[in-house]
């Protein structure tokens, strides 16, 4: 994207420090600079030889200036020049986004309400470039440049005749074929109007990935341009009414680059309905969106630049202190992560009425899983509970909509995830999601989720950073991953385990380990005022065994190892060999794998402390109606992690169901996420509300009373009860 | 090719860097003369990274590797300068000893080399100076500096308080390992990140202190940020950012070092030094420079 500068460059143009090249061309070389103030800039250095001639100075001068006053969002600003300077330079705001080009090349042509968002925010642009009294002469793909929140005009009529003009041995036409108007193609001079019939070029090309005139030799794009036909298949409705008015032949019969907001602002999708949180807006769609954030990305990357450089320019609002804490890599994450998935918009969804019967719509709870490896039996689990929940749904008399069940594999991976997601999103009867059921699945898809504003849930994940890419429909009803680790410390505690503790994080079972372990650490040593002997195993390395004798050599009497299953039983069978049996722990999501069969003996004891309850041994209303009807449908207890997937399917039914409107008819997809981040739902043995980020609330409470001790006993987990027993819900 | 939705700050600069070499094989269109970040990979699907292969094999080429790597004061933001002395290495480092003191020391085997290069923004007005230090370290292997990673994790487990010297201790830190394939912010093979607090006897009160630390196959790059006493929480930001950015620079100009031996040598024309400039050397200094922090 830039290079560095060479030794011939100057080292500062004007106030401005120069610090990379971002290109050259016949002109002059445009670099990135920083103005005194820190703010980024594209820096154009004309060479002393494009400016020998003093009519170029002139209207430099005098276009630098008009330029200076256009006031619109959607235009970079101009930040300074110099006409008069031996080599004359313009520099304008630096955007970080791709041009249009780029992103119709790399991903095909946007949406059309992507294209009405874009048609009717660069007319806006246009507007205030005439406004001012210039012609912008060179609308094109090349010239749009994509931001997070909206499209930015850069390049407009300055300094750029040399090098663009000479396209005609005339040296008359400005502009570039094939996004020029007729009688710009004539050699006649561009106006107000020549650059509306340009932007109906572009929004052509950005609708049918072809430019309207074709591609080829000048001069036969030219020759189109005046008497052919636009090229328009594929476009219709009022986009495709204001793209032929657009480009008419004749000036007079286009509109006004400002009258295209009001003929494209229906739907305009750059403000979240009432009540929603306030976001950057999701216009683009999902790959462009992507794009455009890797480059956001990049520009944060850049000396000085400052991290609002894609927020939206009227709601420039601060980033939440609570969230940056939340992250600990802090403000770069947090304004990476929301420039990437906030900018998600998932194409094409339709939010009409779900499929209907004659007497009762019907709609579809989409469950999201990975069948395959380590997810299996969460995938297994939460099937199971969600056909259970949706089979006593449409068993309940007086319901006001029938409900089907849609289960989509992710198998697992980034891409497997994104597009299950996606399938789910682009089928308007679903209306809300189950899953996924791993955290870098949930990572994937929850993006994917966000920009289709598709509430979804999962019990089975616990990190605490997918509110900053998806603030409104992700919920987690699992604890979190540091919640976990506090678990076992309380468990400790109330239960007079405390000792001099021993614990080994193996980097091969992923973050989670970490995020448990270390507040694990601190906890044990600050709260239970006990030593710990912490050790962080490296992946792929075979240090486990070692680590975990280094740790026992210190004397330690109780021990934790958090790491994946097969280490784990590992670890179990090295303990044992080592004649250690104090209380140890495995990580929370080894409860219902197959350690204690792994493991045998040597599991026997092993702790696991977990919101997960097994309901089949509590004795309340709840629990044993769960049981039962689990029972009668699979034949057998339910799966571990099944009662906590049947709860947020419940929730999220009861939810939706509040979310119907009175007369009927399909509600508003958001309106459940609304709805559900304020809920208070009694599960079978846990009370379900979600803190600030839409997770799980772990407090006191649901802590001691509603966090279960298991136990390996005779080769499977045993529930011995709530943390703090005797609170358990009735 | 694989998504990759999630980015911070520093990977950032890697793409940045990397855009030089396409390296996708398609063409885009591409606007010229513009103020377009425009030609850079639409994303990166592979972290920063160094391959063995390619990475140095002896001391004597880790050190050239370690001297040849261009790393400029303004990589963390403006005003920085190098500080005096402003190297220490390449061939001690600073290990966390189980009292919890921080001590430069003799490399050990699986280290070929490690070069701490130290940077100050003087303090202007009402703000004090902030302290940054990059330290880059060739392991022998990746699998050591796998190890190097881990043991990196593990000391703020293990000391709640690491002292630095005798009025200076860092405490409170918290941290993170992202390894690449997480999709959770990671730019380089792996990248660690703690922030916590920088106590200096004496003060009324704590200043920020962050700590970055990525792996590059058998290259690990580490940065200490002190900050100045008094920042407002927008100004630690900002700093913080900056700083972040300026090592993702240095990530990129290691992972550019590993495809540029990889393409000369493909190409049959192996060379031995990076393709950066050298930098001006001042000679090393054996102050006992702590967790890359250095003393005022």
């Amino acid at each position: 994207m830039s290079e560095a500068l060479r030794p011939s460059d100057p080292s500062a143009v004007g106030g401005f420090r120069l610090l990379r090249r971002l290109g050259a061309g016949g002109m002059g070389v445009v670099y990135l600079g920083r103005s005194e103030t820190g703010a980024l800039a594209a820096v154009k250095v004309i060479r002393a030889e494009g400016a020998a001639d003093d009519g170029f100075r002139a209207r430099f001068a005098r276009e630098a200036e008009l330029a200076a006053r256009v006031d619109s969002p959607w235009v970079v600003p101009v930040l300074g020049a110099d006409a008069t300077a031996r080599e004359p330079w313009l520099a304008t705001g630096f955007v970080a986004g791709p041009a249009l080009a780029e992103a119709v090349t790399a991903h095909g042509p946007l949406p059309p309400s992507a294209v009405r968002v874009l048609g009717s925010l660069l007319g806006e642009a246009l507007a205030g470039v005439h406004a001012a009294g210039l012609v912008h002469r060179d609308v094109k793909p090349g010239n749009v440049l994509l931001a997070v929140n909206g499209p930015r005009l850069i390049d407009f009529g300055i300094a750029r005749a040399a090098d663009d003009t000479a396209l005609t041995t005339s040296g008359m036409v400005v502009g570039t074929p094939g996004f020029l108007a007729p009688e710009q193609a004539r050699g006649e001079a561009a106006t107000a109007a020549s650059d509306v019939f340009a932007l109906g070029c572009v929004l052509a090309y950005a609708s049918t990935g072809r430019p309207p005139f074709g591609t080829g030799a000048t001069d036969a794009l030219l020759y189109r341009t005046v008497h052919d036909e636009p090229d328009l298949d594929g476009v219709t409705g009022a986009l495709r009414e204001t793209l032929d008015a657009c480009l008419a032949k004749d000036p007079a019969e286009r509109p006004g680059a400002g009258d295209l907001r009001l003929r494209l602002a229906e739907d305009f999708p750059l403000r979240p309905p009432a009540g929603a949180p306030e976001s950057p807006s999701a216009w683009l769609p999902d790959p462009v969106a992507r794009m455009v954030a890797v480059r956001s990305a990049e520009s944060l990357a850049l000396p000085d630049i400052e991290p609002t450089v894609v927020d939206d320019p009227g709601t420039g609002q601060p980033a939440r202190p609570s969230r940056r804490r939340l992250l600990l890599a802090g403000g770069a994450l947090l304004l990476a992560g929301g420039g990437t998935g906030a900018a998600l918009w998932a194409a094409g969804r339709d939010d009409g009425s779900g499929r209907s019967t004659a007497a009762r719509p019907s709609y579809l709870l989409g469950v999201q899983v990975t069948r395959s490896g380590a997810a299996a039996p969460l995938a297994r689990a939460c099937e199971r509970a969600a056909r259970l929940a949706v089979a006593q749904h449409n068993a309940t008399a007086g319901r006001t909509f029938d409900l089907g069940v849609r289960v989509v594999d992710d198998h697992g991976t980034v891409g497997g995830a994104t597009a299950a997601a996606h399938e789910l999103a682009a089928d308007s009867a679903v209306v809300a999601v189950l899953g996924p059921v791993t955290e870098l699945t949930l990572r994937a898809a929850s993006r994917v989720y966000a920009s289709a504003k598709l509430t979804h849930v999962t019990s089975t994940t616990g990190q605490n950073d997918y509110y900053v890419w998806s603030p409104t429909v992700t919920f987690q009803t699992g604890v979190g991953q540091q919640a976990a680790g506090t678990a076992i410390a309380l468990h400790a505690l109330v239960h007079g385990l405390t000792a001099p503790l021993g614990i080994v994080i193996d980097r091969s079972g992923g973050t989670v380990e970490l995020d448990q372990g270390s507040v694990l650490v601190t906890q044990w040593r600050g709260a239970l005022h006990s030593q710990v002997v912490p050790k962080v195993v490296a992946e792929d390395t075979d240090d486990a065994p070692a680590a975990v004798a280094a740790v026992l050599s210190r004397g330690v009497r109780d021990f934790a190892y958090l790491g994946p299953q097969e280490a784990t039983v590992r670890a179990a069978r090295q303990l044992s060999a080592a004649g250690f049996t104090g209380p140890r722990w495995m990580s929370h999501l080894l409860y219902g794998s197959d350690f204690p069969k792994l493991a045998g003996a040597a599991g026997e004891g092993w702790f696991v402390v977990t919101p997960a309850v097994d309901a089949s041994v509590l004795r309340t209303k709840a629990a044993e109606q769960f049981t039962a009807a689990w029972r009668k449908r699979y034949g057998g207890i339910p799966d571990p992690n099944g009662a906590e997937a049947y709860d947020s399917v419940r929730m999220v039914l009861r939810e939706f169901t509040r979310t119907v409107p009175s007369g009927g008819g399909r509600p508003d997809r958001l309106a459940l996420a609304l709805r559900l981040h304020k809920a208070t739902y009694q599960g079978i043995a846990r009370t379900y509300t979600f803190n600030q980020y839409n997770q799980f609330n772990a407090d006191a409470r649901t802590m001691g009373g509603e966090t279960f001790v298991h136990q390996v006993h005779d080769g499977r987990f045993r529930q011995v009860g709530p943390i703090l027993a005797g609170q358990t819900k009735g | 090719m694989g998504r990759r939705p999630v980015l911070s700050a520093a990977a950032v600069a890697l793409l940045l860097a990397g855009c030089t070499h396409s390296g996708h094989g398609n063409d885009r269109a591409t606007p010229k003369g513009t103020a377009s970040a425009s030609a850079s990979p639409s994303a990166s699907s592979r972290p920063y990274t160094l391959a063995e292969a390619v990475a140095p094999k002896t001391r004597a080429e880790a050190v050239a590797f370690l001297r040849g790597l261009t790393v400029q004061p303004d990589y963390f933001g403006t005003g920085y300068r190098r500080r005096d002395p402003y190297e220490l290495g390449p061939t001690s480092w600073a290990v966390l000893g189980a009292d919890c003191l921080w001590r430069r020391q003799a490399l050990p085997s699986t280290v070929l080399a490690s070069l701490t290069r130290s940077f100050v923004r003087p303090g202007s007005g009402g703000s004090g100076a902030v302290y940054v230090s990059l330290t880059v370290t060739v392991h022998t292997s990746t699998r050591q500096a796998r190890r190097d990673m881990a043991s990196s994790l593990e000391e703020p487990l293990r000391c709640p308080q690491e002292r630095l010297n005798a009025t200076d201790t860092v405490q409170d830190m918290t941290s993170r390992g992202d390894p690449f394939g997480e999709l959770r912010n990671a730019t380089t093979d792996d990248d660690l990140t703690e922030f916590g607090q920088y106590v200096v006897a004496g003060d009324a009160k704590p200043r920020r202190f962050d700590w970055y630390k990525h792996r590059l196959g058998p290259v690990t790059v580490a940065a200490t940020v002190r900050h100045a006493a008094g920042e407002s929480e927008q100004e630690q930001s900002t700093l913080t950012q900056d700083a972040l950015a300026g090592v993702g620079y240095v990530t990129a100009n290691v992972d550019r070092y590993g495809r540029d031996r990889a393409s000369a040598t493909s190409s049959a024309t192996p060379s031995a030094t990076p393709s950066a400039a050298p930098s001006t050397v001042p000679s090393a200094s054996p102050s006992t420079e702590v967790k890359g922090a250095g003393d005022e």
